[in-house]
């Protein structure tokens, strides 16, 4: 519980510190959020790591062929940036770009899918008599 | 939690309205506009470091390369 308590303040200060600097100036107010919401990210992909190795570990004990979990890792990096882009582009007020980004992140995701599906669908046919 | 960069933006971002200030008195608007963008410019150039940093990073922790 104790780590929460420097992010909780950060945000906090980092609240009075955006909405400061948006008086006289929208672009810094946004790059501060924009940074803030990084420096969260390093806070929070070291614990990220963790689980990430947890569930390997899990996974190879229950003999899931790893391939098919390096699209799961890669899914949900891909997914995160794209909505980490598209709230700061809607937080900006700009909607449109946020749509664009998140279609992109779709394509990027079902790119990646791909291969699994197709692996799928060749052991169903395998199934078949 | 490092967020020094939070506090240099806020920095930047203060000394850029009281600049502003003293030009618009003293009668240089475009010179007060010409400080805004590089204000916006310095801090841009730390924070696209730190996303690069975001993306090794994440590269990093979800082994994608």
């Amino acid at each position: 519980m104790s780590p929460l308590y420097p992010v909780i303040g950060a945000t906090l200060l980092t609240l009075v510190i955006v909405t400061h600097l948006r008086r006289d100036g929208p672009v810094l107010a946004m790059v501060t959020s924009l940074a803030f919401t990084v420096l969260l990210l390093f806070f929070v992909l070291p614990r990220v790591g963790q689980i990430v190795r947890l569930l390997e570990e899990l996974s190879s004990r229950a003999g899931v062929r790893s391939g098919y979990l390096a699209v799961l890792w890669k899914a949900i990096a891909i997914s995160y940036l794209t909505s980490f882009a598209a709230e700061l582009s809607r937080d900006a007020g700009e909607k449109t770009i946020a749509s664009g980004v998140e279609l992109a992140g779709k394509v990027m995701v079902l790119l990646t899918a791909l291969p699994v599906v197709v692996a799928i669908l060749d052991q169903l046919v395998e199934l078949l008599p | 939690m490092d967020i020094t960069l939070i506090y240099r933006i806020a920095g930047v971002g203060l000394l850029i309205s009281i600049l502003n200030i003293v030009l618009k008195q003293a009668g240089r608007e475009e010179q007060a506009h010409m400080l805004t963008l590089a204000g916006v410019i310095v801090v841009l150039i730390a924070v696209i470091q730190l996303i690069s940093r975001l993306f090794s990073a994440v590269e990093q922790v979800f082994q994608v390369f």
